[in-house]
């Protein structure tokens, strides 16, 4: 049986997103995707009704303590102070006024989050193992796979990074290359880790070769593509069994429409005071391209922060990153809720571990595998703090959340039935989080 | 070589019973007639009638894409299709794995199937030019990379383990499932899904080989004491391991490793005399137990018993590589309840590599002498056959490697020169490794069936650097006396064969379009050859 959630929780009129694209494919001779845009009512449904998910992740582990759940006053809680929240009777860091003042609206806190204890993509895979026969897809491409819309123009998954080093690459494992991310990193296009986790942050907003090549026309542009595609179409006789062959083709197909996405990525679209709204730093730029994706539809869009991997001056780096991170999610939650996209935008925060509440003797939090996390959007009962840890943090006290469950709870969110199966490689079904997983019903609307 | 009909239909009757080695085609056949042998028998069985031959521009195409990790220039393409000698193709197969890129290319394909995936894993590249150059057996490179071989070698083999020590789950892995051909770490966590038999035993009783194994200053010793191993059963209970390989049987730990009087005391002891003696500056190295479990692993797993599956991993991996599909799917599943299609073919191949001493040169040679490696790829009858029966070619798409050096062959029009000399080919082969070693950064390696990316198309249709590399290559044909020949060349370049008469007149209008900048003209003509799934592919 396959569930499908009929609803954001919002009292918005709320279109099925798939019974609504039938529709208007059968209305546009199913050519709405190549011209959505160029249809304005059309377009403007699309974006509104299509959900999406937008992942800040907080790569290198953030302090639970000096963030979502402060333990001022004992002998693990650091020097900051907690201040109250919207939230009545939870309180969070003193490094995050903004989130306090507006928690309320549109944001659940996960304080029971189960990671892992090392740097390691684990936590995006659902930890699963990448030892195994099964190439398990992780999060990011799962629910991008989910959520695109068929014959979709714009990407399908997207991921900044603005430092180099471990990123935590997405893949899509079995699934296929279709679902992996177009990464947008310091690098280019590929992943590529340490060393140089800690040097400065290099700001990258675009995909690389999204743009007409030097020198060639538009008009030479296509042709030369239509006379690829005439070769193409010549070879392929007799070869129509191969997939990959086919997917050759499909590959070159996308180039114009990923071109013309081009402007998405294109911040000078934006006003400049809007740029200044989400701040000068390669973290808020991303995120502002981050909200133009979100708003042109692509489904699953990841910017990461980091690195907060800190064994040492973990109070001083904290007092640093953390108002960052405080000043452009509640910026980000503001903007998207303006515009409307909030009903059907999740925006998660998520890390691969926590801090550990000993204070080493280099003023450094070390890897705990203890976090908390946040949901906020499309889906999520806003207002809700669920789990909790005991006095001084050094346990989960009730509630701890797996990550198949903080994955089953995303999904849920946003419509996507957490036990889906999707075939692997060798016909054996694999679903999307384990069998048998709960999402935490607590948390969704 | 044509079977006759007779052999066709014997062969039809024997296969319904369970044949034994004995019983399998005479050992002093080639390994091109044997593959056919049971091919032809199979397809005979199914009324299938095969894909004809490819043409001689394919199949000197796909020769040098196999063994020689490139496309052929278009004089070594002609030269190929132009010879009466009824020899050619096994001259040529000769000729290839004489040259220089063979043992490049061969090392690489090799670098990558070794490291399993595994991100950690590192490269053992170096060791295995080394190994190809001097046609090292397969047993013995074994040996070498689990750090078991009689000597140290210079090219220091055994960082595959000392690279691994990180994570014994993934080094257990990778040694079951490169050299055995059975990935085991399903049964890290619970049995082995289609083999209730395979039970979390295998996985830790595997690892168990490398439970003594560290790394002392870069080198790879054991220790003498170690914790008898355990492992967390589904159940939730700790359940101790022993060494044990994949066919079963337990080994026993000599005596006195397990008998010492307290052996938490001994290894505390011996940990610290190793500590003590990395600090020192002296090339000392800690005392090695007598008994070395990777040693006899590798005693293990070349035995008589179990030299069978050894063999099987890799002569599969490398039908994987010709033929587009493995005699068994997947590759690391090699187990009694997952048949190969071609189960005696099988046996017969193993027997040969093993009588053959593990030649693997050998072996390749003779992987790419069948008729079953030469068909065509188009099939044009009405619903094509699986790919089990390999009865027309696969459509596999280029590595990375290849990619690399093919295009580095096209944009570069004086990259052969008139300099024949050894020093000179070292040259061209070192610079088409660098250009396949530069295509990792857009080209996917393949694996199962993996779509082509639409970041590889973005990147080739609209990178700067992409567009420029094909400048030279248009600046020397816009020098061709006339449009024909332009176009004749062009095709002959990319494709390694002539155009077609369609061909020419869709590339004249083309060009016709462009007569007032017919350099641009060609460049994108190039360039749509290149980005033509033909060129993509090696088919």
């Amino acid at each position: 049986m396959t569930f499908r959630k009929k609803t954001c929780g919002s009292s918005e009129h709320f279109v099925d997103r798939r019974a609504f694209l039938g529709a208007a494919g059968a209305f546009l001779g199913g050519a709405y995707g190549l011209n959505a845009f160029a249809q304005p009512a059309l377009g403007q449904q699309l974006q509104r009704d299509q959900k999406r998910v937008l992942m800040i992740f907080l790569n290198g582990g953030m302090s639970q303590y000096e963030s979502w759940d402060p333990k001022p006053g004992t002998t693990t809680g650091g020097p900051f102070q907690s201040i109250p929240t919207s939230i009545p009777g939870y309180r969070i860091s003193e490094l995050m006024p903004r989130m306090a003042a507006c928690l309320h609206r549109h944001t659940a806190v996960i304080r029971s989050q189960l990671a892992v204890s090392d740097h390691n993509d684990a936590t995006i895979f659902g930890g699963k193992p990448k030892t195994g026969p099964v190439r398990y897809p992780s999060l990011g491409s799962m629910i991008a796979k989910e959520l695109a819309s068929p014959n979709s123009q714009v990407p399908h998954h997207v991921m900044f990074t603005n430092y180099p080093g471990a990123n935590y690459f997405e893949n899509a494992g079995f699934l296929g290359a279709t679902w992996n991310p177009i990464n947008i990193t310091p690098n280019g296009s590929r992943p590529v880790m340490p060393p140089f986790m800690f040097s400065e942050p290099i700001l990258r907003l675009a995909p690389p070769a999204n743009t007409l090549p030097p020198g060639l026309s538009d008009a030479d542009h296509r042709e030369r593509e239509a006379l690829r595609a005439e070769l193409g179409s010549r070879f392929g006789v007799g070869r129509e069994r191969d997939g990959v062959l086919l997917s050759h083709g499909g590959a070159y197909g996308r180039v114009r429409g990923l071109m013309e996405s081009a402007r998405l990525f294109d911040i000078g679209q934006e006003s400049a005071s809007m740029r200044a709204r989400y701040g000068s730093t390669p973290f808020g730029q991303q995120m502002l391209v981050a909200r133009r994706l979100i708003e042109a539809g692509v489904p699953y869009v990841r910017v990461n922060r980091g690195w907060w991997d800190h064994h040492g001056q973990n109070f001083e780096f904290h007092q640093e990153m953390v108002p960052e991170l405080d000043h452009v999610m509640s910026v980000l939650l503001e903007d998207l809720q303006e515009r409307g996209l909030l009903r059907n935008t999740l925006v998660a925060t998520f890390s691969e571990m926590g801090r550990t509440p000993s204070i080493n003797d280099n003023n450094g939090r070390d890897h705990f595998p203890r976090m908390s996390v946040t949901l906020s959007g499309c889906g999520v009962r806003p207002g809700v703090v669920y789990g909790s840890t005991n006095n001084d943090g050094t346990n989960i006290a009730n509630n701890p959340v797996s990550l198949q469950q903080f994955f089953a709870t995303v999904m849920r969110a946003v419509g996507i039935d957490h036990q889906k199966e999707n075939l692997n490689t060798d016909g054996r079904p694999v679903p999307l989080t384990d069998y048998g997983t709960q999402p935490i019903a607590e948390v969704l609307a | 070589m044509k079977i006759p009909l007779f052999i066709g239909i014997v062969v039809g009757f024997v296969l319904t019973v369970d044949l034994r080695a004995d019983e399998l085609l005479p050992s002093n056949r080639s390994i091109g007639e044997a593959i056919d042998h049971y091919v032809d028998a199979k397809l005979k069985k199914a009324k299938i009638a095969p894909a004809p031959a490819a043409a001689g521009a394919t199949l000197v195409r796909r020769l040098y894409l196999d063994l020689a990790g490139r496309i052929p220039t278009a004089m070594e393409a002609q030269t190929f299709i132009n010879s009466k000698d009824p020899q050619k193709r096994q001259k040529l197969i000769e000729d290839l794995t004489a040259s220089p890129e063979y043992l490049r290319h061969n090392a690489t394909e090799f670098d990558v199937f070794l490291r399993n995936e595994n991100p950690d894993g590192g490269s053992v590249r170096s060791y295995l030019l080394a190994a190809f150059q001097e046609n090292r057996p397969w047993d013995r490179m074994f040996r070498d990379l689990i750090g078991a071989g009689e000597k140290a070698h210079s090219a220091k083999p055994e960082q595959y383990v000392l690279k691994r020590l990180r994570d014994r789950d993934v080094l257990a892995r990778d040694v079951s499932s490169v050299f055995f051909g059975l990935n085991i770490s399903c049964a890290q966590c619970h049995r082995h899904p289609y083999i209730g038999t395979i039970t979390q035993h295998y996985f830790y009783g595997m690892r168990e080989f490398f439970a003594a194994s560290y790394d002392f200053k870069g080198n790879l010793l054991d220790r003498k004491y170690v914790k008898p191993g355990e492992f967390k059963a589904k159940s939730g209970k700790m359940q101790p391991v022993s060494l044990m390989f994949l066919d079963g049987k337990q080994i026993e730990r000599p005596k006195d490793a397990l008998t010492v009087a307290d052996l938490t005391k001994a290894i505390q002891e011996e940990s610290k005399l190793i500590e003590k003696l990395a600090k020192e500056k002296s090339k000392e190295l800690p005392d090695q137990p007598t008994f070395r479990a990777r040693v006899k692993l590798a005693e293990i797993g070349l035995s008589t018993e179990n030299r069978d599956r050894f063999a099987k991993a890799l002569v599969n991996r490398l039908w994987y590589r010709f033929y587009g599909h493995g005699l068994v799917m997947r590759v690391d599943q090699l187990h009694a309840n997952n048949a190969p299609s071609h189960p005696e073919l099988l046996d017969w191949l193993a027997r040969d590599f093993i009588e053959h001493k593990y030649d693997i040169k050998r072996l390749i040679v003779g992987l790419v002498s069948s008729n079953a490696y030469a068909r065509t790829s188009q099939w044009n009858g009405k619903s094509p056959p699986t790919p089990d029966h390999f009865a027309v070619a696969a459509i596999r798409p280029l590595t990375p490697g290849q990619w690399g050096a093919s295009f580095h062959l096209v944009a570069n029009p004086t990259l052969f020169g008139s300099d024949k000399s050894v020093t000179s080919r070292e040259k061209v082969a070192t610079a088409l490794e660098t250009a396949g070693k530069g295509a990792e950064a857009f080209i996917d390696y393949p694996r199962d069936d993996s779509p082509i990316s639409a970041s590889e198309s973005m990147r080739l249709s609209n990178d700067a650097g992409i567009q420029k590399s094909l400048v030279g290559r248009a600046a020397s044909l816009v020098k061709q006396k006339d449009r024909k020949s332009q176009i004749t060349e062009s095709v002959w370049i990319v494709l390694s064969r002539p155009p077609t008469d369609s061909e020419v007149e869709l590339f004249d209008k083309y060009l016709e379009r462009r007569k007032d900048r017919p350099e641009a003209g060609l460049h994108q003509m190039i360039w749509a050859l290149v980005n033509s799934p033909e060129f993509r592919f090696n088919h």
